[in-house]
């Protein structure tokens, strides 16, 4: 449920305004024909109509005149004007309850009058076409963009923020257990999506498999994912699409805003609390948030599980050592003035999760024996901390605007096990397997002007600085320090600024980049585990510089109100990371000797996107089929030989490139036969093909199906304001497309629902959810999980209790 | 629409490019397979002992090698052969810290050609004094395009051996010179009576006892070569473990180990220390009995709790 009455979010906007005038003006009855001619000296005005999907008007949307102080809300046949002292481009953000927000962009003489037409926010995640005028500030018109709110991410309240995205068509998670998990986009994960947190790049060490994400998904208000290549915009790393965090709007001046979130989840135990403070002092803004999770070994529908031969127990059902905890903060504060708006943001995140000990050698029975307490966070275990400062500045002026973005992330991964494990005897590092540290410093900058009312322009540059370090009894990746920089021109073209039936878009990007990595000299341990005082060379100097062009061109056509149709080609890159050339050990997330290869070229990518969305009356449908072509594709493949290192018999794997081919697609529709009632549907495909080896490309997402059924019903009256009740089921097929030495995983079927609502109790409002996931407790295994690799279940059945309580502490001012 | 049949019809073409040519070596996709490796037997068989759910063949105090026999093929190549045979002791929580005798350690590479391999391999362990104790032996097996044999699907071998030594601590029970005795009778509500002694500081080595368990769990039996440790109704330890440790990290610890008499410690003694009535569902739970020495050797017997 969108609750706008209660929180008021000013969305990252495109085009900032130049407004002197600071009056707060509340107009109902403005009259739409009469102001073009009351021009009082040097004043204009801005005009427009509120309508839904069928046309009809919407009564009362809040329209806010972005960077002033000016608050509109439309008359009873959906009307607004707006008075503004400048003939210049102003933004226009218009909010109704039921509907998705929208941002638009006007100016009295190119751009005015408008129609707004909004979309019925879905109660799950749904693909959106966004009509009009509303422009995009992170992709092109052409490209295939899903938008997820803060309400589509509380229902599917999850183990992480990646989780809680997996429901969308064409995203998947691996994961390892509870907890720790990362973003698959049409089958592609690690370094070829990128996660941007307010235009920074995330960098955590992505090429892990064990390698979660480290966002707090409390602190998340809004992602755009843009599936596909992004490379033109976002650079290497973006090559099969980008999880934008957009950052959280401030609320409106004169308020403190609260919120309190409190969630229990039966299956692990889970206790977790979230806490925010945020308010707007005279544009001084200011936002507090501290998230904490704790949670226990994970309940599986298994009481034991068949591994190297044997049939080991799961003692109550509940896996060993998954539990964890994790502890987040944030604090933003910034200015938001006529000219814009500068924020910085300070946060940090800290997880620490124990790892199934199977993951660490072959388990035996007797070392699962029960020991331990349900919450002890034993050996082996992870530990991730992740510091973040973020300073965003959008500046704007004439016709143009200039967003600037500067991020220092420092990332530290502490691996932990017994040294024994690696025939490593007792070192100064302890139980410390990995330590591993990065450093990046960014800057990124864009300056988006408007030619004309048809064609706008965006030039960018991106300059990123990363520096690793490691320590720890093991090796697996060596110290490098990695630049990279580039910079791109994007052109785009809509025959009318108001409901355009034609959108083109082009553009063109250069990057350069170099790795430069240090030499690893591992100690050498004798057969009493004591180190001998000599060395092997791992990995030798290291010097690369790579330089790559992509480009994009795309087009949207809207023929009428029901047909909409995209299409996007578009050259994407990705240059090789240090660990892919150079790294060398044993990675026992993966059960691999993991050898790198310092020859590695840039990996290139074509890829097409299409898009067809049909809308009409209570129906809406979108298909979004794609293919592309990879030269280069780089890869670990097995070789013959098992691994000369003394860390176990493991195989070695080598990384390679190969050229491969990725095809499918997604196909969401929608039936809303009553306001009330929301019946969706979502099919996601993805298949790949070494082309080279002939054989599919490993950890690849299976069909999958998602059927969803929404009934809410709105009281507003009396303590229960509305309830809404859902259900969904996912079918998700075989993978039998599965690479050498990868093992092909049965489907299966879940169920899940819930009951979300909302109350009101003499002036405290409050939000209580309730779900259930995996509802008839299936014993499954899941392709895209490490512990799949040990023939582990996955969770069973899981209830989740969410308790919200917002708070709206008005000021004098 | 006819926009998107052309984009339909190159991912036809592209997917029918995808049938595997079975002449292809590249689509080899399957590994090698281990076959008629001799394994130990589970009924009976005076050479192999059931230690901590694992059955095991028992490599006698005085043996000098160890064989290992099979058959291994491949449907196209074999690559390579991995020999791992590594200490099990402590039970694989990787919680040892200390040793001052080694674990043998058998890490080798076998080299292959052609599809198929006869494996008659000889390891001798007598060329110095090794722990004595639980271990692995482990099989790998990879052919030329990299299908390998892995401990998922089970397709790796995976033995257990129990290595004893004349230096490692001795359980021995009363009327029992071969080690033979495999069942206990007691009856309810009656302390189980078991005669016996531990004995330390065997041969030169001269290493003390450090630490004993000695608990009754249930020990499920199945078809599988191996089970695992069901509840434990009674467990009781002296001394400090050097392998075991709780999930706190810290070793398992117990009372003060009795003074030992001309190197012997009578088992009454240790009842009375930590006295144990049986119940009823005792029946056939099994008593372990597990010893370790400073020098970091281990000794397990497991007994079949007969209650009548």
């Amino acid at each position: 449920m969108h609750r706008y009455t209660q929180t008021k979010y000013t969305n990252r906007h495109f085009f900032c305004i130049l407004i002197r005038s600071n009056i707060i003006a509340y107009n109902y009855f403005l009259i739409f024909f009469l102001s073009p001619f009351i021009s009082l000296a040097q004043t204009f005005s801005l005009q427009g109509q509120v309508v839904d999907e069928d046309l009809q008007a919407i009564a009362g949307a809040q329209i806010e005149l972005l960077n002033s102080a000016q608050l509109q809300f439309t008359t009873s046949e959906g009307f607004f004007t707006f008075t503004v002292p400048n003939d210049t481009l102003y933004t226009l953000t218009v909010r109704s309850l039921g509907y998705i927000e929208q941002r638009v962009t006007v100016s009295p003489t190119t751009r005015n009058p408008i129609q707004v037409r909004l979309l019925p926010s879905a109660k799950i995640l749904a693909e959106v076409q966004i009509d009009g005028i509303a422009t995009r500030s992170t992709s092109t018109p052409s490209q295939v963009v899903t938008t997820v709110t803060r309400s589509d991410l509380d229902q599917s309240t999850g183990g992480s923020f990646v989780d809680a995205l997996s429901p969308v068509a064409g995203i998947n998670a691996i994961n390892t257990g509870v907890g720790i998990a990362k973003p698959v986009i049409r089958g592609m994960s690690y370094n070829r999506i990128m996660v941007n947190d307010q235009g920074v790049k995330q960098e955590g060490q992505q090429w892990g498999s064990d390698h979660g994400l480290e966002i707090d998904q409390f602190d998340v208000q809004q992602v755009e994912i843009i599936k596909g290549p992004a490379s033109l915009r976002y650079g290497s790393d973006a090559m099969g699409g980008v999880i934008n965090i957009l950052p959280a709007p401030f609320p409106e001046a004169g308020q403190i805003q609260t919120e309190v979130k409190g969630i229990y989840q039966y299956n692990n135990n889970l206790r977790g609390l979230s806490a925010a403070a945020e308010g707007n002092q005279q544009g001084w803004l200011y936002r507090l948030r501290y998230s904490h999770q704790d949670f226990d070994n994970y309940r599986v529908p298994a009481d034991r599980f068949t591994y190297a031969g044997f049939e080991l127990p799961i003692y109550d059902e509940r896996l060993r050592n998954t539990a964890g905890q994790e502890r987040n903060f944030a604090f933003s504060t910034g200015l938001k003035r006529a000219w814009g708006q500068s924020t910085v943001k300070i946060s940090r995140f800290h997880q620490r999760v124990g790892l199934f000990p199977g993951a660490v050698g072959i388990p035996s029975g007797y070392q699962l024996q029960r020991y331990d307490q349900q919450h002890s966070i034993g050996l082996p275990r992870q530990d991730n901390t992740h510091w973040k400062v973020l300073w965003n500045t959008q500046y704007g002026w004439d016709r143009s605007i200039l967003e600037v973005d500067v991020g220092y992330q420092q990332n530290r991964r502490l691996e932990e096990s017994l040294p024994h494990t690696q025939n490593v005897g007792q070192t100064v590092d302890g139980t410390v397997a990995h330590d591993l540290r990065l450093r990046t410093y960014s800057l990124n900058a864009r300056l988006i002007q408007e030619m004309s009312s048809q064609w706008m322009v965006t030039y960018g540059v991106q300059g990123q600085r990363m520096q690793n370090n490691y320590g720890g009894f093991e090796f697996l990746i060596p110290a490098f320090t990695t630049w990279q920089g580039g910079g791109f021109a994007l052109v785009e073209y809509a025959d009318s600024p108001v409901n355009p039936r034609w959108q083109f878009n082009a553009g063109l990007r250069f990057d350069g980049g170099q790795h430069d990595v240090l030499e690893h000299q591992q100690p050498l341990y004798d057969e009493l585990l004591q180190p001998t005082g000599e060395f092997e060379q791992r990995n030798a100097d290291l010097t690369r510089q790579f330089a790559d062009v992509s480009g994009s061109v795309g087009v949207q056509w809207q023929p009428s109100s029901t047909w909409q149709i995209k299409l996007n080609l578009g050259t994407s890159f990705r240059m090789p990371t240090a660990i892919e050339l150079a790294s060398n050990g044993v990675h026992h997330g993966t059960f691999r000797h993991e050898l790198g290869n310092p020859d590695l070229q840039s990996e290139r990518g074509y890829q097409l996107d299409y898009a067809l969305t049909y809308q009409k009356g209570k129906l809406s449908s979108t298909f979004t089929p794609f293919v592309a072509y990879y030269d280069q594709y780089i890869y670990l493949a097995p070789t013959s030989s098992f691994s000369r290192l003394p860390s176990g018999s493991q195989l070695t794997w080598e990384f390679r490139q190969a050229d491969a081919t990725f095809w499918g697609g997604e196909w969401v529709t929608t039936y809303q036969p009553d306001p009330a009632l929301n019946i969706q549907a979502s099919l996601e495909y993805v298949a790949n093909y070494n082309l080279d080896f002939q054989l599919p490309l490993p950890l690849t997402p299976p069909f999958s199906a998602l059927g969803e059924v929404t009934y809410q019903i709105v009281t507003q009256q009396g303590w229960l304001q509305s309830l809404e009740l859902h259900g969904d089921v996912r079918w998700v097929a075989d993978q039998n497309r599965v690479d050498r030495n990868e093992r092909a995983t049965p489907g299966y079927t879940l169920l899940g629902g819930g009951v979300s609502s909302e109350w009101v109790v003499g002036n405290t409002f409050f939000n209580v959810m309730v779900q259930v996931d995996n509802a008839l407790n299936t014993q499954y295994l899941h392709h895209l999980s490490r512990y799949r690799l040990l023939n582990l279940p996955e969770p069973g059945r899981n209830v989740v209790v969410t308790l919200r309580v917002p708070l709206s502490i008005p000021l004098n001012s | 629409m006819k926009n998107y049949l052309p984009i339909l019809f190159a991912t036809l073409v592209l997917t029918a490019c995808s049938d595997n040519d079975p002449d292809d070596p590249s689509n080899d996709l399957d590994a090698p397979t281990f076959s008629a490796i001799s394994r130990p037997s589970t009924q009976g068989d005076p050479n192999v002992v059931k230690i901590r759910g694992e059955y095991m063949e028992v490599l006698p105090e005085n043996s000098t090698e160890l064989l290992l026999q099979g058959e291994l093929s491949d449907n196209r190549a074999l690559s390579e052969m991995r020999i791992d045979i590594h200490n099990s002791q402590d039970g694989h929580t990787h919680a040892r810290i200390e040793q001052r005798l080694p674990g043998f350690r058998v890490d080798e590479v076998v080299q292959l050609n052609g599809t198929s391999h006869t494996i008659n391999q000889t390891i001798r362990y007598d060329d110095r004094d090794y722990l004595a104790g639980p271990y692995h032996v482990i099989l790998h097996a990879v052919d030329d395009a990299g299908n390998s044999t892995s401990f998922a699907d089970g397709s790796s071998i995976v033995r257990s051996v129990y290595l004893k030594r004349p230096y490692m601590p001795l359980i021995a029970l009363a009327d029992d010179p071969d080690e033979t005795l495999e069942q206990l009778s007691g009856t309810a509500e009656n302390a189980l009576v078991v005669e016996g002694y531990l004995e330390q500081q065997r041969d030169e080595h001269n290493f003390a006892i450090t630490f004993i368990r000695v608990s009754l769990v249930r020990d499920t039996d199945r078809d599988n070569d191996t089970d695992w440790q069901g509840d434990t109704s009674y467990e009781a330890m002296w001394g400090e473990s050097q392998f075991l440790r709780d999930n706190t990290g810290a070793m398992l610890t117990g009372q003060a180990i009795p003074t030992f008499t001309n190197d012997q410690l009578p088992l009454a003694t240790l009842w009375k220390n930590q006295p144990y009535s049986l119940i009823s569902s005792d029946h056939e739970r099994v008593l372990r009995i597990e010893v370790e020495d400073e020098g970091g050797n281990l000794a397990v017997r497991e007994f079949t709790v007969i209650v009548n």
